[in-house]
């Protein structure tokens, strides 16, 4: 095997390799699954995240029926349903066979902008009013969980990239400098680091989250929460470029560009940081869990996104009583869809891992040879 | 004259206190020279090469001296100027491309990056003048080698395109620390004549950094001969090669 392997077969090579991973696959193809439903959520669900009707309070899901009371075939319906307390005053949903809602297909609904400019209100599927379509049932104002939680994909699903494309430039570029000069320059910003390693990351995360103002809208509440989630998971990161980065330095390549009149800062990103792209790579896929994490867990305490914006965390959020828990069960899919997205992350994660390290890549070829 | 060393001294500072390291180093190079800079190993002739383009790194340091390239004084210019002279006016060709190219990138990207730095051509121009630049070093097929990376080269090939590399800023000056140490006598000779050639074509100086007396004996125009950081010999080729006066010229003559 030849020592210095040519990036572009090294990465053929990865992708070969984690092709043989069929769960890992599965996992980044249910992945990119997640992310096309989020991107898409306006078109792919019923009703806006805000959209309520309280009559519907923690209404069940719609069954959809194909069949008539007569036992024909007829295209896809729902029955109208309509609150009744029984007698210990619970709420019950009963279907009212006189009223038949066809679900339709492409029909307009509630709007939405596309890229914020075009007003568009196509939807895919949908009934007709007064009738409404609960396929994972409704909260505790009547809005439609399952439109709900494809919205709130957008904000667990985006926090998670962009805390990480941020945190990983920051994280990238000090490790590189440290790394790269040494002595003084090295010495601060690795004191810096573990001042910030030091404090257990949810309490920052709180006591940081505390100090942003009670008048921002969600927009910067959002930003506030991806700046706080960088800022934090930044240093470790940076920790492990330096300690490779004091490595590469050391190499050739990077005196002769030194010698090739390269400024420092182009040495550091166009020299040496690709040598840690495998690493990063990897380590990116498996911190993303943690910043998802993060914001659900600050949202289930109500300090991130707020109503009526829906995020995972502040989906769960609903269901901190046990009574919501006993009676209307449904109201726990959004943990659902943060323990998929975690896990995928990692499976596909570890996947990479496996492949991209070529210490692991090298033992099992020569077992097999 | 166009540069000049004058009593050029580097020390290294290290936990077991400082040691000098090149002592009093004087010489001159003359346009369109070839000057070879023979020593045995740990003679200091790398050390010297690097200080010249002010690359030495801690704990070596250049404690006293001069450096005149082109009537500036080098240890007076700002960082940015060295900048710029270095891959631009003076080049450096080391000893094994595999290592001195970066691994992760291709040839064509690696020369175009100094010519990004140093050239103000359009990307298609400087497409062009990549493969000018290899076709000048010789390389067989250019618009293949440019897109191959280093570990796919032959020896000799990765040493042309690091000379096509260095030929990227327009040089006047050429440090070549031992370019040829890793080939085979055959291939040595043509990388020798080809910076013969690059000499005359581009009006080129190079200063040949080797511990072979025989290449500086075909090839150079003058010598410098270096033992334990000090130079203990030098002057025009022919008449050092016929009258050696140092003993150790002379043990390393006798090694040919
Ligand atoms: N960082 C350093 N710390 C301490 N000593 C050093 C350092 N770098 C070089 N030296 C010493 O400086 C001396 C000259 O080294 P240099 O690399 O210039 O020799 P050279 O003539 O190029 O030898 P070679 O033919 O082996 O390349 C050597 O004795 C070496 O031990
Ligand atoms: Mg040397």
């Amino acid at each position: 095997m030849n020592k210095s392997q040519k990036s572009l077969s090294q990465f053929q090579l990865a992708l070969r390799q984690m092709k043989q991973n069929r769960f890992a696959v599965f996992c980044l193809w249910l992945l990119g699954l997640l992310y096309f439903s989020a991107i898409f959520a306006d078109i792919l669900t019923p009703y806006s995240y805000e959209n309520e009707e309280r009559d519907f309070a923690y209404a069940p899901a719609s069954k959809i029926h194909c069949l008539t009371e007569q036992g024909q075939f007829s295209r896809p319906f729902i029955y109208g349903s309509a609150a009744h307390f029984d007698q210990n005053h619970q709420r019950i949903y009963v279907e009212n066979l006189q009223e038949k809602y066809p679900l339709r297909f492409f029909v307009k609904g509630d709007e939405y902008k596309i890229l914020g400019l075009f007003s568009c209100s196509l939807r895919l599927f949908s009934v007709d009013a007064p009738g409404r379509i609960y396929l994972w049932g409704a909260d505790s104002r009547g809005r439609d969980l399952y439109s709900r939680v494809i919205y709130g994909g957008r904000i667990s699903l985006s926090i998670g990239l962009i805390g990480v494309l941020i945190s990983y430039s920051i994280g990238l570029l000090v490790g590189g400098i440290a790394g790269f000069y040494g002595g003084r320059t090295d010495e601060v910003l690795m004191r810096i680091c573990e001042m910030l390693m030091m404090f257990p990351g949810f309490y920052l995360l709180l006591a940081l989250r505390a100090v942003v103002p009670p008048s921002f809208n969600s927009v910067q509440v959002y930003i506030a929460i991806v700046v706080i989630l960088s800022f934090i998971y930044w240093a470790g990161l940076a920790r492990v470029i330096r300690g490779m980065c004091l490595s590469l330095r050391e190499r050739e390549f990077v005196l002769a560009a030194k010698a090739m009149g390269l400024s420092d800062l182009q040495i550091i990103v166009k020299h040496i940081l690709p040598h840690t792209l495998s690493y990063s790579i990897v380590s990116i896929m498996l911190s993303i869990p943690s910043y998802i994490l993060a914001e659900s867990g600050l949202s289930l305490v109500g300090l991130g996104i707020q109503d009526p914006y829906a995020s995972w965390g502040n989906l769960l959020s609903e269901s901190m009583g046990i009574v919501q828990i006993r009676f209307c069960p449904w109201i726990l899919i959004p943990g659902i869809f943060i323990f998929l997205t975690v896990m995928c992350f990692n499976v596909v994660g570890d996947a990479l891992r496996d492949c991209l390290d070529p210490h692991l890549r090298g033992e099992k070829r020569e077992s097999c040879c | 004259m166009l540069l000049n060393l004058e009593n050029l001294c580097v020390r290294v500072f290290s936990e077991q206190g400082e040691k000098s390291i090149v002592h009093g180093v004087s010489f001159s190079v003359d346009e369109q020279q070839i000057l070879g800079l023979v020593g045995g190993s740990g003679s200091g002739k790398s050390t010297t090469g690097l200080a010249i383009l002010r690359l030495l790194i801690p704990p070596l340091v250049v404690t006293e001296g001069k450096i005149i390239f082109q009537n500036q004084d080098l240890f007076a210019l700002g960082q940015d100027d060295m900048r710029r002279l270095r891959g631009g006016a003076i080049a450096m060709v080391f000893q094994e491309p595999l290592y001195a190219f970066n691994p992760v990138f291709t040839i064509g990207d690696q020369i175009d990056e100094v010519l990004v730095c140093h050239t103000s051509l359009s990307r298609s121009q400087r497409k062009k003048r990549c493969l000018e630049l290899l076709d000048l070093t010789e390389i067989p097929d250019p618009v293949r080698i440019s897109r191959s990376y280093p570990h796919q080269l032959s020896g000799g090939l990765r040493q042309r395109a690091m000379m096509a590399q260095a030929l990227a800023g327009n040089p006047r000056l050429l440090i070549a620390d031992e370019p040829t140490s890793n080939l085979d006598v055959t291939i040595q000779a043509k990388i020798m004549n080809l910076f013969v050639k690059l000499k005359k074509e581009l009006a080129l100086s190079i200063i040949l950094i080797t511990h072979d007396l025989g290449l500086v004996q075909h090839f150079s125009d003058s010598v410098v001969v270096m033992k334990e950081g000090a130079i203990v010999e030098q002057g025009k080729t022919n008449e050092v090669i016929q009258n050696p006066r140092h003993p150790y010229t002379r043990e390393l003559m006798r090694a040919l």
